[in-house]
């Protein structure tokens, strides 16, 4: 029944916070105890688990993935409190390592997919209980395949828990590779329909650009289908009735869109424009899983309670907000190295009720970023992890939709902020917005911070699909920054220069290297450069790779 | 309503085609009614199109909107044919309607309209019963595979609605109901109950429903009857003795019939139950009134065992599991299974966990269901919900005293396979609140009955019981001819612990033995401690040849327990003497001085063996060498400086206490024992003037008596069995705070807090208690309240905290040994 499927799956919302605090150290102090019989829980907890929230906080020290390292990347089972149901890795370069291995288990996977249900619920839904899905919906999803987390937990878990109809199947899927699979995942949803996506938000933007252009896939035998034809030619008529070109939500009425990743941000109003349905968010990694997910509202993502134990470690804010003064930050950031091993990867910001240089998530403020400390769940071997991923609290509940759970936005990954004269931090999330909303029709492009001399500024370097002049670009770019993020603007303001520069790269230039790095052997997941701050060497790549 | 409601699922949107058809079939239905009252045929063929379209198309969308509703993954083409069946009637009435009615006639009789069907009007029927056919068994196969009791509701309210149509559109086909709206009532009825089933969340349950409309159709049926036939019988026996009657005298006669007859008003209800429950209302009722019996069961094994047999009976359960509450081992413990597989061995649950903790917060029934879905009960962790899982709990019903959760029962799958109901819910749960109640009464009395059977120290049975329990024992013996043996226990050597380490430590062995024996005793028998340190066991069914094994086994056993057993000192070996005797015709009393007798003998062959091992093994143990060598080096102390006298045993009982009391482990205390027995052997070498000066000291003589610890400290290292306690004779005058200066210095190396060794901290307390209150030559002694005040001051500065503390609360506890 329609209200059970929705408490059981998004149920969760309705949490005072007390209670979810409460779930968290109820399934805490059991994954301890569970934990603690295993080789590599002891080299965490030691021979005694401990036996409280507190203890536990204050006793075990804050990890990285070098503490894991021996355990997991041989993929052995041994030392492991529970044979992993499912190994999965990290699609990008994870420091040191060239991806993680992270084991789950059977409980954890079920866990997972159970909140993977909720984010289609919610990408549905318009109101509290209403459930849109049925058994047959067609769902068509572009994400990385197993053992990739996306792959794993939200496109197994969802078969695992619903009846649904994937475009392609999940098994011929396996040996397609990316493209190939989406390309025909849209030939079926034309035949078949198209109920749910869930996957990378620039494909549907780029889907949603050919048919704004008028740019058809050709004539093939699967159009004559009536089943095709009788879409194709009801989204013609409703385009003509608008006078405009005909758009995806013309030719499929989607009941849910369900996205991750920085480019959802970004591209929220263009898939609603084209697709006719606002994005949902799950936010997620693979070393945790499910940790956050949207709900109707589209205000910030709800923390999950029942996957991972959340801690945070407040991130120095921009320049002096709240009257944290440097000595604090000193102070907080020798606790969290003092209960870490190695070096504090991000400066922490002090806090006197912080133990063990973290909060809990009663304990969050609003508009303040934190980078997430998670430990697993439910057989899970995590603790006190670092994930370097940091989120901004936007609010501590919505009153509108009667929840009390904090919610937060991905703010971007530690190492890829860009600190600017300790004014702000810009991300990827925000120079890509700006870049966007500048009007400037781009290819793709990346960023790093350079000095010249005393100054300190920021270089894009954009791949144009038009001839404009960097200047003007620059300016473009630079107005919206100033609009998006007020500490940049306060900068300018302060320092009455421009700290933008832009370099426009030669035409070709990222699919050249691309294809170079193709040839090279390098694994999907590394085929682009890093956005931002990539090495030199990349840079150079780059300009050599889209010359003449 | 539905299309407001949401028209986003398939359920929804074949329900507004469906409710769409019944509106079709109604508005020709109606019209051939108006048509009918004016006489005039007018359109009526028109009208009786749209009756059988409507009809047909109604009947061929039921199809694919249970199908959208119960998602039964099977006939997805027939779904869509059935789908394409009902637009195809709906056009074919529109465009070529003579091909369901051709003319209308009228009735030579009635008067009524008589349609003359068309070639397709009885062949289109084929594929509705087809169809119905596949609707309905979607629904039953649905309402046998659930186990939700809610959605099955659901279906029958489907299923009703349904029947309502098929004997409306029946009753049209009857010339003698046709010219009543039946079928427009019972669309109308279908209509209300589909709507409500898609779109309420919460439905009565049917059966609820039904149940109350039997008790008042038989209630009416039977009272009112009885009431007419009253005012009947009245009215004619009294108009034969008065010869008339009248309304005021019938009314007279049914108010007396409803005062008389009132009390059948219960029976009738209790009838309608018999006839609409069957056999189920007798368990029912056992149920209801069966919780009032619990409260005399006081045999907890027997209460328990009666509510799990009355509950699996009643709702006919596959299993289950009553866990109750053990204090001591914060655990709920399955104490009793009932059903066919029942698990006697079930796992327990945590009584701080969270299942336990939402039971007792909720206080109302929880069902499997409710971990699933509730919100709160997320709380609730993996590993708790896989015991309930292992166990196939279905519902767990809260017994609470006083708002504590004292046990929770497990209720598993019902074996007729269909689901927990409300009415079974609140009918357990009302069991529950009484038998919560018996349960604690039983617990009560059970654990007062404990209490007072057993021994407090060692848990064991004590000589109360064996009162009780021998004379039953005898009887069974003279009656039945059944063997008994008595084993009496004594413990030898235990004296020496009290008289050494005092009646503390002395009690800690016993305890450990009362542990011991039940251990080693558990279903053979009861063990009994019979004296200060004799035991009895009693060992019915036992003859002389079992019991010999058994005292042999337990013989053996007792010294592998003396040799691993932490509070046994090697310097005070401990044995046990066992006696057995068994019955040989005698009574229970002459078995018992038998085996005291025996225990004796025992005793005695022990002794001799000791001795003449002795004397064999001619140079005496280490161990007692050692231990005079303690003696003696203390004893020089007292008669060096004669003011110490008895100082230093004083000192070493009362750390002991004190050391005990901080939870030391008994090798600790047994180092502890040694330190303060020792503390100021230093002495021995300052010169006797100076230890034994009565006058103020130089600061010569202070500084030759400040170095007492340390040569304490380089005299018991000389001997390997103290060297232990060497730290703590060196640091007893060190300071908690560690000053090195002031009136009362710490020394020798102005060590600080919890660097000072603990046995050193704890001597020092001590050792200043006791030389405040004790007299000396210059002095007398302090009171206990002044005593008290001056280690208040000290405690934080001079003195450990935690040791005061200690050391206070014994003394408030008027523990300390009289001097």
């Amino acid at each position: 029944m329609r209200h059970e499927i929705w408490s059981k799956f998004c149920g969760f919302i309705d949490l005072p916070l007390d209670d979810f605090m409460r779930v968290q150290a109820s399934y805490l102090l059991e994954q301890l105890d569970f934990l603690g019989r295993s080789d590599i829980g002891r080299k965490f907890l030691g021979n005694k688990a401990p036996r409280s929230v507190e203890e536990f906080r204050e006793r075990v020290p804050l990890t990285s993935y070098d503490d894991y390292y021996p355990f997991f990347s041989e993929r052995n089972d041994e030392g492991l409190p529970e044979k992993p149901y499912v190994w999965c890795r990290t699609s990008g370069r994870s420091g040191i390592y060239p991806f993680k291995w992270i084991p789950f288990t059977r409980q954890a996977f079920n866990k997972h997919s159970e909140h993977a249900m909720a984010t289609v619920i919610f990408g549905g839904c318009s109101k509290r209980g209403e459930i849109v899905m049925e058994p047959g919906d067609t769902i068509l999803y572009a994400l990385a395949p197993r053992p990739y987390m996306s792959g794993a937990i939200m496109a197994d878990g969802l078969v695992h828990q619903f009846d649904f109809n994937f475009l392609p199947d999940i098994k011929t899927a396996e040996g397609m590779s990316f493209q190939d699979r989406t390309k025909v995942g849209f030939q079926l949803a034309l035949k078949k329909g198209l109920d749910f996506f869930l996957g990378i938000a620039s494909v549907l933007v780029a889907v949603g650009e050919r048919f704004e252009r008028g740019e058809g896939g050709g004539f093939s035998r699967e159009l004559l289908h009536p089943a095709t034809l009788r879409r194709i030619l009801g989204g013609v008529m409703k385009s003509k009735v608008k006078r405009r070109e005909m758009l995806p939500k013309d030719v499929w009425n989607l009941k849910c869109v369900g996205t991750g990743g920085t480019d959802t941000q970004v591209y929220r109003k263009r898939i609603a424009h084209y697709w006719g349905k606002e994005p949902v968010e799950a936010y997620g990694c693979t070393e945790g899983g499910i940790i956050s997910i949207q709900t109707w509202g589209r205000r910030g993502l709800v923390f999950v309670p029942d996957t991972n134990f959340l801690e945070f470690l407040p991130v120095e804010p921009p320049a002096g907000p709240d009257g944290i003064t440097r000595a604090q930050v000193a102070a907080a950031r020798a606790v969290a190295e003092r209960n870490g091993r190695g070096e504090t990867r991000a400066p922490i910001r002090t806090a006197g009720e912080a133990v063990g240089g973290t909060l809990l998530l009663d304990q969050l403020q609003e508009g303040v970023t934190y980078e997430i400390v998670l430990s697993n769940f439910l057989g899970g071997c995590l603790v006190r992890y670092r994930t370097g991923d940091i989120v901004r609290i936007n609010t501590k509940g919505d009153p509108e939709l009667g929840i009390q759970i904090p919610h937060m936005h991905f703010f971007g990954r530690e190492q890829d902020i860009i600190d600017l004269s300790g004014f702000t931090r810009l991300t990827e999330v925000i120079l890509w917005k700006a870049l966007e909303e500048s009007g400037v029709r781009y290819t793709d492009w990346v960023c790093r911070k350079e000095y010249d001399g005393d100054r300190v500024f920021l270089r894009l370097y954009v791949e144009p699909k038009e001839a404009r002049p960097e200047k003007e670009i620059r300016d473009l770019v630079h107005e919206q920054l100033r609009e998006i993020d007020h500490d940049y603007a306060a900068l300018v303001e302060i320092t009455g220069r421009v700290p933008l520069e832009v370099t426009l790269l030669p035409q070709g230039a990222f699919s050249g290297y691309m294809a170079e790095m193709a040839r090279r052997g390098v694994e999907l997941a590394h085929l682009k450069p890093r956005r931002m701050g990539p090495p030199a060497g990349n840079l150079g790549l780059l300009q050599r790779a889209g010359a003449p | 309503m539905v299309l407001r409601h949401s028209r986003k699922t398939r359920a929804n949107r074949y329900l507004a085609l469906y409710l769409g058809a019944i509106g079709y079939w109604q508005f020709g239905s109606l019209m051939v009614t108006i048509t009918s009252m004016e006489g005039s045929a007018g359109a009526a063929d028109l009208w009786y199109t749209m009756v059988v379209a409507g009809s047909g198309s109604y009947f061929g969308l039921y199809l694919p909107f249970i199908h959208a509703f119960l998602q039964p993954d099977r006939f997805r083409t027939l779904v869509k044919l059935s789908y394409l069946f009902s637009l195809g009637v709906i056009l074919i009435s529109v465009f070529s309607r003579e091909m369901f009615i051709t003319g209308v006639s009228t009735h030579p009789k009635t008067g009524l309209f008589i349609p003359e069907l068309g070639p397709l009007a009885m062949p289109s029927l084929i594929p509705v019963f087809g169809m119905s056919f596949v609707a309905l068994s979607f629904q039953i196969t649905a309402f046998r595979h659930s186990r939700s009791a809610e959605f099955r509701n659901r279906i029958l309210y489907l299923m009703i609605g349904y029947a309502l149509v098929v004997i409306g559109a029946t009753a049209n086909m009857n010339e003698t109901l046709r010219g009543y709206p039946i079928d427009v009532a019972a669309n109308l009825v279908n209509a209300v109950l589909l709507t409500v089933v898609l779109v309420r969340r919460e439905l009565v349950e049917l059966e609820t429903v039904a149940h109350r409309a039997f008790s008042y159709v038989v209630a009416v049926f039977f009272i009112t009857g009885i009431y007419v036939a009253a005012i009947l019988a009245g009215e004619r026996y009294l108009r034969g003795v008065l010869g008339y009657t009248g309304l005021a005298l019938s009314f007279g006669i049914g108010v007396i019939a409803v005062l008389v007859l009132y009390p059948l008003r219960e029976w009738t209800v209790s009838l309608a139950d018999r006839l609409f429950y069957g056999q189920r209302t007798d368990y029912y009722e056992r149920l209801r009134h069966f919780a009032g019996a619990l409260a005399r069961i006081l045999d907890l094994d027997h209460l328990a065992r009666t509510m799990l047999e009355m509950v699996s009976r009643t709702f006919d359960v596959d299993n289950v599991h009553l866990f109750l509450w053990e204090r001591d081992r914060e655990t709920f413990v399955c104490w009793a299974g009932g059903g066919l597989s029942a698990n006697p061995k079930a796992p327990s649950f945590s009584a701080r966990g969270e299942l336990a903790r939402r039971l007792e917060t909720l206080g109302a029934p929880l069902t499997a269901l409710d971990l699933e879905i509730r919100p709160e009960m997320r709380s609730i962790p993996w590993q708790e919900r896989a015991k309930l899982e292992e166990l196939g709990a279905e519902l767990m019903v809260p017994l609470l005293s006083r708002e504590t959760l004292i046990a929770f029962l497990a209720a598993g799958p019902k074996r007729n396979l269909s689901p927990w109901y409300r009415r079974d819910i609140e009918l357990l749960a009302a069991f529950a609140d009484q038998a919560a109640t018996a349960l604690g009464n039983a617990r009560y009395f059970e654990e007062t009955r404990r209490l007072a059977l057993t021994d407090p120290l060692t848990g064991l049975y004590n000589r109360r019981f064996l009162r009780e329990v021998l004379p039953q024992e005898e009887k069974r013996l003279q009656a039945e001819g059944l063997p008994l043996a008595l084993l009496m226990i004594d413990l030898w050597g235990y004296k020496k612990y009290n008289d050494r380490y005092g009646h503390q430590y002395g009690d800690e062995i016993l305890k450990e033995i009362g542990r011991f024996l039940r251990d080693e005793v558990g279903e053979k028998g009861y063990a009994v401690r019979y004296g200060g340190d004799e035991f009895l066991v009693v060992l019915p069914d036992t003859d002389e040849q079992t019991g010999g094994l058994i005292r042999d086994q337990l013989d053996k056993a007792f010294v592998d327990f003396f040799d691993c057993s932490p509070w046994v000192d090697p310097e005070f070996p401990l044995a046990a003497n066992l006696g057995l005797e068994t019955a040989g015709g005698r009574d229970a009393q002459e078995i018992l001085a038998a085996a005291d007798a025996a225990m004796y003998r025992d005793k005695e062959k022990m002794a001799e063996n000791t001795s003449r091992a002795q004397e064999q093994t001619e140079p005496p143990q280490r161990a007692s060498l050692s231990l005079d060598t303690v003696m003696g080096l203390a004893r020089i102390v007292d008669q060096l400086v004669p003011y110490l006298a008895g100082h230093a045993e004083r000192v070493e009982r009362l750390s002991v206490e004190v050391g005990l009391a901080l939870g030391l482990q008994p090798r600790e205390v047994k180092v502890l024992s040694h330190a303060a027995l020792l503390h100021d052997i230093g002495l021995i070498a300052s010169p006797t003037e100076v230890s034994n000066k009565q006058g103020p000291l130089t600061r010569e003589e202070i500084a030759q008596i400040r170095r007492h610890p340390v040569a304490g400290e380089a005299i018991i290292c000389c001997i390997e069995l103290l060297r232990p306690a060497a730290p703590s004779v060196r640091h007893h005058h060190e300071r908690y705070d560690g000053l090195r200066e002031g009136p009362f210095p710490g020394y020798p190396d102005g060590l600080q807090g919890k660097a000072i060794p603990l046995g050193a901290r704890i001597i020092a307390v001590v050792d200043a208690y006791d030389a405040m209150t004790a007299d000396r030559p210059y002095r007398t002694g302090r009171s206990l309240e002044e005593a008290v005040k001056e280690l208040e001051r000290g405690s934080g500065r001079q003195f450990d905290p935690n040791v005061v503390g200690a050391l206070l609360k014994i003394l408030r506890r008027g523990s300390v040994l009289p001097r």
